[in-house]
């Protein structure tokens, strides 16, 4: 029979879940209506005349749409030791500043991802149409991001982010400037683990649902399956076979 | 939140399956990192030197908790907390609320908030030996824990649970064994770490 604290701590599990997927729901429809008028040519988002403010924008809302489901394990954690340590107290405005601190992290990368884009663009080395580098440069792109898979760097930034009660037991801070800067520490080993994956949207098209579905996808199964390192060569030769696909496309 | 003021302080023992220097531990200024394995296993215990809960004498009191966690997914700790028979039922309800962290306090803020789901808080008979380098914990018939050696160390090597304020001793544990409801592990050669503790309510 489960006592007051375990029932309490998996409602909030609950509660939990349900409102990072909310906002999850919310990002994946911003993202869509963006590629819709994107596509429809309503030329707002066109990167010819989108401001530097709306690529930014648009790249922090794709970022959090992409990676809350798979910190969603963190943030749980983080809750409910936080319950604990309130006595019972409700977790929910520190558990929304870790998250918070996390996507500032992907959104100091967003800025960089957002600069590189418009550079891209000004220098006219992006394809207006379907926002995707020149396919030699989209394969150098998907050559690094294999390369990167099997690094030691790429291991030692994914097991920092697939140990969740590990984190808090060396990593912990105290207050709720604690639980942003936890956050936004713990924001940094993701993007240390997944910023060749995100570039890869360069090669993939920046605006591309599927593709960003399919990295938010094999980003979820390399925190969250127990199969690690097969996870990881796995991404590692979809990356290779991407490039040489791209490759033998340019060559026909 | 127990509004009794309490304090207890003592020597502290645990092991667990990670391999030694436990990678949790503090090394010098080096923070710790993640468990050895997907799953940690572990064994802690104080042995209550001087204590008191308000008017409670706790002094010569033993606490044993064995738990488990898993590296990869969200849980917390799952444990089963074992208390001195020879405790009265006050000092038991006392010494359980403290060392679960239902006190507040020094627990509550530390490895109390680790703790996820309680499996049971048994009464026991518990021999613990927290002599350097030769440590032992006996909680028949649960619990067998011998020390084989002490791992040397230069830098100072501090653990959360008694508090990093508490530098230790590491050591390598020449066998655990456990055996509590569906938990059952043995496992040799793996680290443990003794040191001093003291919590108290404020």
């Amino acid at each position: 029979m489960a006592s007051p604290i375990e029932r309490v701590l998996r409602k909030d599990r609950l509660v939990l879940s349900m409102l990072l997927a909310m906002v999850t729901a919310l990002a994946w429809a911003a993202m869509a209506r963006m590629a819709e008028q994107g596509a429809g040519g309503s030329e707002r988002l066109m990167p010819c005349c989108a401001t530097f403010g709306l690529i930014f924008w648009m790249w922090v809302v794709m970022m959090a749409g992409m990676m809350i489901p798979s910190v969603t394990p963190m943030v749980l954690t983080y809750a409910a030791v936080m319950r604990r340590r309130l006595n019972l107290g409700a977790p929910y405005v520190s558990s929304g500043l870790f998250l918070l601190g996390y996507l500032g992290a992907w959104s100091g990368f967003s800025l960089i991802a957002a600069f590189a884009q418009w550079a891209l663009h000004r220098s006219s080395l992006l394809n207006p149409e379907s926002l995707r580098v020149h396919p030699l440069a989209g394969s150098a792109v998907l050559l690094c991001a294999g390369a990167f898979q099997l690094s030691d760097a790429k291991l030692a930034c994914l097991s920092q982010c697939r140990a969740p009660l590990g984190y808090f037991i060396t990593e912990w801070r105290e207050g709720r400037v604690g639980a942003f800067i936890m956050g936004l520490r713990h924001g940094w080993s993701c993007i240390g683990c997944c910023w060749l994956l995100m570039a890869i949207l360069f090669a993939a098209g920046v605006m591309s649902l599927w593709w960003g579905a399919a990295i938010t996808a094999f980003v979820i199964a390399e925190k969250l399956l127990p199969w690690r390192r097969l996870v990881i060569w796995a991404g590692s030769i979809s990356c290779f076979v991407g490039a040489a696909a791209l490759i033998a496309r340019t060559a026909m | 939140m127990d509004p009794t003021p309490w304090k207890v302080s003592g020597s502290y023992y645990e092991v667990c399956n990670c391999e030694a220097i436990c990678p949790c531990r503090r090394k010098g200024d080096r923070k710790g990192g993640k468990a050895s394995y997907e799953t940690c296993d572990f064994a802690l215990s104080w042995l209550v030197e001087d204590g008191r809960a308000g008017a409670l004498d706790l002094a010569g009191m033993k606490v044993v908790m064995a738990g488990t966690f898993s590296r990869d997914n969200p849980d917390l700790w799952t444990v089963t907390l074992y208390v001195d028979d020879e405790a009265t039922p006050d000092q038991k309800a006392a010494l359980t609320d403290l060392f679960l962290g239902r006190a507040g306090g020094t627990p509550a803020s530390g490895f109390g908030s680790w703790i996820g789901e309680v499996r049971a808080v048994r009464s026991a008979r518990i021999e613990l030996d927290h002599t350097p380098d030769a440590q032992r914990i006996d909680v028949p018939p649960y619990l067998t824990v011998k020390t084989r050696e002490r791992v040397p160390h230069d830098a100072q090597v501090t653990c959360g649970i008694p508090g990093h304020q508490f530098p230790g001793q590491e050591i390598r544990a020449e066998v655990v064994r456990y055996q509590d409801g569906g938990f059952d592990w043995e496992f040799r050669g793996k680290c443990g770490f003794a040191s001093r503790f003291t919590y108290s309510s404020s």
